[in-house]
């Protein structure tokens, strides 16, 4: 991706906090990324470590007492943070669509999926549900899922993991989205039934020139699949950058460790597996350094007396860590 | 070596519910004539899709189901002839860790209660219970005075320790764990794997190690099966099985899993879409799926066979 294209969404300078009891715990620091038209944009990290909200919090989909702190999020000229929930749903669903992990929780048992395809376009479209059909049984196909008439009227209980989550995909294309923000969305799926669903994402991507945001915490799909790399930890993005970059030579100690803590088919079988020590850190606890220092084996003094800015390692490339500074 | 577990020839079957006014469905198996043996301190690894027969085999295994058809035997006693207190006795050979460590611990119970409750439900009286739970979390790299606690205090990674501190209480010569590392995050599933290891080495367990994830399997196992609708389409050391790999569904399952290396494109072993009610009755079980499918495969279930020592395959184009 050039330069010369505007970015299609900006996150600028994102901080999300949660309040429990009254107490609030700042789950996002200050987070920043672009996505262009037709990028696919890999989220990796560990539970806990912000990825989910830090792509979901785009459309403003919070976890309940979760609010944005400050921060932009720039899209269409528009900033997404700043509307109100009415003028949001607007864009939720139409401009930006999202398909979750779970298909066997996100459609609606009572429902035919007829009419879970149709909201969308109901909603975004003025369409009638026998406006809708015609659109709902391409949708269907488009998707790979055969005898699309018959599947219509059929509930999801009807359908496999497999299914519904081509059917989520469907509803998530129903409105010719521009960015699809996909969280987790074949981890619940065998290995197989994964690759078909990638593999379709892929090339519906392709066919509408629309960019996918993919949260995830397996490396494997972020290596085969995507063109750029966030990596967030403790609710910071700790490392950017251009796929093929990263996985080549990863600018950050926590991505090296991250990446080192696969097995890899080279391995020695019965050879020990490197690990991070330690646990990340709670989103109470404020370092005053680096928040990934306490696990770091390259850590020292300075990272735990100042929290690294971003520096630039490359073209696209940032990491938050001094050793990626300038020489001192 | 003498095998510890061996299963022979199981076959279990079950009656699919036909509906509310259905006076009975037709059968399914679950598990379709199914041989395998695991030797003593070796990990045996199983994978295969859902539904493909993995947890209904290791129901067999635990004992808690029946085989229609076939035996099991573990450490020379079959576990179908057992009844009462004898299969009680032989139940603590073998003891489970579970995918889900949020869901398998009584968030009600302390740490030391969940780790003894084998114990206790096996009638042991233990001399010092304080010492044998802190001789348990050590065993797994907890500290002694996390058996004052409740499983919400702890993390996924140590969680799943808890659990294997109880898998290990009745010291038993078989760890089935099933997906026990894929609810967990990437750096806590090295540590975990580390030490299945560990203690494999320490206390010459032997472990039956039910996962999809292949490069976790390759890692961690010494032999695999691979399941398919129920039966066992191929097995071999997994050195052999990832080299030499000769089952169609097999090679579509490695080449499902995608490489953390961008350089090494993977791309799905093409194949017929098996959407349709599956294979025929008398065919191959992968015969609708298979790309390599001929009308021999259609015609006859190809037999279990050994293609190389210690190599089996269930297909008849495994030759080629």
């Amino acid at each position: 991706m050039t330069d010369k294209t505007a970015p299609l969404l900006e996150v600028r300078d994102l901080s999300v906090s949660v309040s429990r009891d009254g107490v609030p715990s700042r789950i996002l620091r200050g987070v920043s990324y672009r996505i262009y038209p037709g990028e696919t944009l890999a989220i990796v990290g560990e539970s806990g470590s912000g990825k989910t909200i830090g792509a979901l919090s785009v459309v403003r989909l919070l976890p309940p007492g979760a609010k944005i702190d400050s921060g932009s999020v720039l899209y269409g000229g528009k900033d997404l943070a700043a509307l109100t929930e009415e003028e949001l749903r607007g864009v939720r669903g139409a401009g930006i669509s999202m398909v979750f992990q779970e298909p066997m929780t996100s459609l609606n048992p009572v429902l035919t999926i007829g009419l879970q395809l149709a909201e969308p376009l109901m909603e975004h479209k003025g369409l009638s549900y026998s406006q809708a059909l015609p659109a709902c049984e391409k949708l269907l196909e488009k998707v790979g899922i055969t005898d699309a008439r018959t599947r219509l009227a059929q509930y999801p209980h009807n359908f496999s993991g497999g299914m519904r989550q081509r059917v989520m995909i469907a509803m998530a294309l129903a409105c010719g989205p521009d960015l699809v923000i996909a969280d987790e969305p074949t981890t619940a799926l065998d290995v197989t039934v994964q690759a078909q669903i990638l593999d379709l994402v892929d090339s519906l991507k392709k066919e509408n020139g629309m960019a996918l945001a993919l949260i995830t915490h397996n490396l494997g799909i972020v290596a085969q699949r995507a063109d750029y790399v966030l990596v967030f930890y403790a609710g910071r993005v700790m490392e950017r950058g251009p796929a093929e970059a990263f996985f080549k030579s990863p600018s950050h100690p926590y991505s090296r460790a991250l990446l080192n803590s696969l097995p890899k088919m080279s391995d020695k079988p019965g050879e020990p597996l490197k690990t991070i020590e330690g646990l990340p850190p709670s989103f109470d606890e404020d370092l005053p350094g680096c928040t990934f220092a306490p696990r770091c084996p390259e850590a020292f003094e300075k990272c735990r007396s100042a929290e690294p800015p971003e520096f630039k390692t490359g073209e696209r490339r940032g990491s938050k860590c001094w050793l990626s500074g300038p020489k001192i | 070596m003498p095998a510890i577990l061996n299963i022979d020839n199981v076959t279990r079957r079950y009656r699919k519910e036909g509906g509310l006014f259905s006076s009975g469905g037709q059968l399914f198996t679950a598990v379709d004539g199914v041989s395998l043996a695991l030797e003593k301190n070796t990990t045996l690894g199983i994978v295969g899709e859902s539904g493909s027969g993995k947890t209904t085999l290791a129901k067999l295994i635990l004992g808690i189901e029946k085989p229609d058809s076939g035996r099991v035997t573990l450490e020379g006693r079959e576990l179908s002839s057992l009844s009462g207190a004898e299969l009680r006795k032989a139940r603590r050979g073998v003891q489970m860790v579970f995918q889900d460590p949020y869901s398998s611990l009584n968030p009600r119970m302390k740490v030391k209660d969940i780790v003894l409750e084998p114990l206790r439900v096996a009638g042991e009286k233990m001399a010092d219970e304080e010492k044998t739970a802190a001789g348990l979390l050590e065993k797994v790299g907890l500290k002694a005075d996390a058996m004052w606690r409740y499983p919400h205090e702890f993390s996924g990674g140590q969680r799943q320790r808890v659990a294997i501190a109880r898998a290990l209480a009745t010291g038993p010569g078989i760890i089935l764990a099933d997906e026990p590392i894929s609810s967990l995050d990437i750096s806590i599933q090295a540590q975990i794997m580390n030490l299945l290891n560990e203690l494999k080495k320490e206390l010459g367990i032997s472990y039956i190690f039910i996962s999809h994830d292949l490069a976790a399997v390759r890692y961690l196992c010494d032999f695999v099966a691979v399941m398919y609708r129920g039966c066992v389409v191929e097995y071999a050391s997994a050195a052999e099985l990832f080299r030499d790999t000769r089952h169609p569904y097999t090679r579509l399952l490695l080449s499902a899993v995608p490489d953390p290396d961008p350089s090494k494109k993977t791309v799905l072993e093409e194949r017929r879409g098996g959407s349709g009610g599956g294979p025929a009755p008398l065919a191959c079980v992968f015969s609708d799926r298979c790309p390599r499918a001929e009308q021999a495969c259609l015609a006859a279930r190809p037999e279990y066979e050994e293609i190389n020592p210690g190599h089996f395959v269930r297909c008849c184009r495994a030759q080629t």
